[in-house]
């Protein structure tokens, strides 16, 4: 029965799904500044469609490789951008560990973002999964790397805040 | 469309040709029906992208092997580009010679030939028929008759050519020699960023719910640039005083643009904590920063430091077109790939100086949608006469006016009768 991950280790993804939820919630609630946190100080935040991922391309839509990066990213949209006016809703499901070595853990995540402009319309605005490596701080999971994989390579209007 | 009494009315109004009439007040006025009207649109699509104009449909670098292929558009029409079995680029269009299927599904990948899947026509490489079942008739029936030749088929050819390893089709055997077409200064600008190896790193797919030209005339709008983008000025990066220049071809509609790097800029209040997002180590030896390169009617370069893009224009509506983006940099130097990474992160749908301009477009098709023939916007910036070859600073809006002054004649507008437009300098010999 293993191959339904019956033998995952329940407390890990128990963390990692709470990670998961507390990452959607401090996006929805656009509380950005807090967003850096919940990765550790050399991790990367990537985003990159199937498209490029599948033909061996770089192609990433963002490409940051530490927290100072997230960082400049929260502070551009506050102080320097205009975008689209939104709220968004990250919807994350099927969080599961689909491999552990040496304290890293290899986690993947299905995820759709629904984005309601200022005049109340809902669309879908994204789709795709969240490949993560994941380590344990003091018993809190950090994101090593989180690859946003999407599906939806094909941006319409722009991306501004973090998937 | 038939001209109606009410239309004499209109800032734009139509002549009986189904062409338009532009605002007698001259090319500082650009009349919003153009970014918003279906008859304009088709008409574009006839008269630039299958006129005698030649669309950027690749780079030489994604078909280094026979056998490999890309697809894009031309305008509306869907194309392949094939590299066949002699090294020569190929060119056709997606649609096969029997009822019309597409042929070539995936967007890109390496074939000895084409299979369409509907009645399983064959082709080769440049598109030319190959095999067709049942011919000849099976069980002695049927089949196509004597008059048949299967060597008289074809997928519609289009004619490519390069220059320093980017790729242009056309349709229309009244497009002037491809290295007429881009003129010296473009021609110079490829050639010297081109003239080391190059490595392909990505693409991107970007949809603007906007008339396709609204981005073509930003990417040379020097207007906008501090006034919007507001990441270079936070984080004092680039001035708006920097030294700056514009240098047009092809009647005003291709533009090179190009800002030097300014070593005395003032020093920033904010840094960014990881510098190397701006910083441009320029690639070349020369002082200039940023060159954006607009080649009429369908592509812009953005040649920044080690990232370099090309946008690939896809007009699908009126009020919405889409954006192929290839990424690429130096492949004679690992570094150029960490820096473009970097640095590639201004760019495209998420970029840092790139984001707000398909904001303010899209905003601005959903305002001039209401009511668009009884406005036009204001291109008035340093004086209403059109520079046919260069403006030499920021503070200006000449190169937009050159730009729709070639765009109306491409299209076979009239000019504006009266008004203020100055007649046009003829161009300076070189
Ligand atoms: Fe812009």
């Amino acid at each position: 029965m293993s191959g339904i991950g019956l033998d995952v280790d329940r407390e890990a993804l128990f963390a990692i799904e709470q990670m998961n939820k507390a990452y959607a919630r401090c996006l929805d609630d656009d509380r950005l500044e807090e967003w850096p946190d919940f990765f550790l100080d050399d991790a990367r935040y990537l985003i990159q469609s199937r498209e490029n991922r599948d033909a061996g391309l770089h192609g990433y839509i963002l490409y940051f490789e530490n927290r100072a990066m997230m960082r400049d990213r929260v502070k551009s949209l506050r102080i320097a951008n205009y975008y689209n006016l939104h709220t968004d809703r990250h919807l994350i499901a099927n969080v599961d560990i689909v491999g552990e070595s040496e304290g890293v853990y290899d986690a993947r995540a299905n995820y759709a973002v629904i984005q309601t402009d200022a005049e109340g319309h809902s669309e879908l605005f994204s789709a795709g999964e969240y490949v993560d490596r994941i380590e344990f701080r003091d018993g809190v999971p950090k994101f090593r790397e989180r690859l946003v994989l999407l599906d939806t390579s094909n941006i319409v209007g722009l991306l501004a805040v973090p998937l | 469309m038939t001209e109606t009494a009410s239309s004499a009315g209109r800032i734009g109004s139509r002549s009986n040709s189904g062409g338009l009439v532009w605002p007698a007040e001259g090319w500082s006025r650009v009349p919003f029906e153009l970014f918003c009207d279906p008859e304009i649109h088709a008409l574009e699509d006839e008269r630039l992208f299958r006129g005698p104009h030649w669309s950027y449909v690749g780079l030489e670098i994604e078909l280094p092997e026979a056998g490999d292929y890309t697809t894009c558009y031309v305008g509306a029409t869907p194309v392949v580009l094939v590299r066949d079995e002699g090294g020569v680029l190929r060119g056709f269009v997606n649609r096969c010679a029997h009822r019309g299927a597409e042929v070539v599904r995936k967007p890109r990948g390496n074939a000895r030939g084409f299979t369409c899947i509907y009645h399983n026509w064959s082709y080769d490489r440049a598109g030319q028929v190959t095999g067709v079942p049942w011919e000849k008739g099976r069980g002695g029936v049927g089949g196509y008759d004597a008059s048949f030749d299967k060597s008289r088929h074809r997928m519609q050819p289009l004619r490519v050519a390069s220059w320093a390893g980017v790729v242009f089709g056309t349709f229309s055997d009244d497009a002037p020699p491809l290295e007429d077409y881009l003129g010296p200064a473009i021609r110079e600008r490829l050639s010297a960023v081109f003239a080391r190896p190059m490595m392909l790193t990505g693409y991107q797919r970007h949809t603007i719910r906007a008339n396709w030209k609204l981005l073509y005339e930003n990417s040379r709008d020097f207007y906008h640039a501090p006034q919007l983008h507001k990441f270079f000025g936070a984080f004092g990066i680039v001035q708006p005083d920097q030294a700056a220049r514009a240098e047009m071809w092809h009647e005003g509609t291709h533009c090179l643009l190009t800002i030097y790097q300014d070593p005395g800029a003032p020093k920033p209040r904010i840094r960014l904590e990881e510098p190397r997002v701006a910083a441009f180590r320029t690639a070349l030896p020369d002082n200039i920063a940023i060159s954006i390169v607009g080649i009429f009617p369908n592509c812009l370069f953005t040649l920044i430091g080690s990232a370099f893009s090309i946008r690939q224009f896809r007009p699908k509506a009126p009020d919405r077109f889409e954006v192929h983006y290839t990424y690429f940099t130096y492949a004679d130097d690992p570094e150029c790939l960490r820096e473009h990474l970097f640095q590639n992160n201004q760019f495209g749908p998420a970029g840092y100086v790139a984001m707000e301009d398909a904001e303010v477009v899209e905003k601005l098709q959903a305002r001039i949608a209401l009511g668009a023939e009884k406005g036009a916007s204001l291109v008035a910036m340093d004086g209403t006469d059109t520079t046919p070859d260069r403006v030499d600073h920021m503070v200006s809006e000449a190169n937009l006016r050159a730009m729709w002054k070639g765009y109306a004649r491409f299209m076979g507008f009239a000019p504006p009768k009266g008004g203020t437009a100055k007649p046009v300098a003829e161009r300076p010999d070189r």
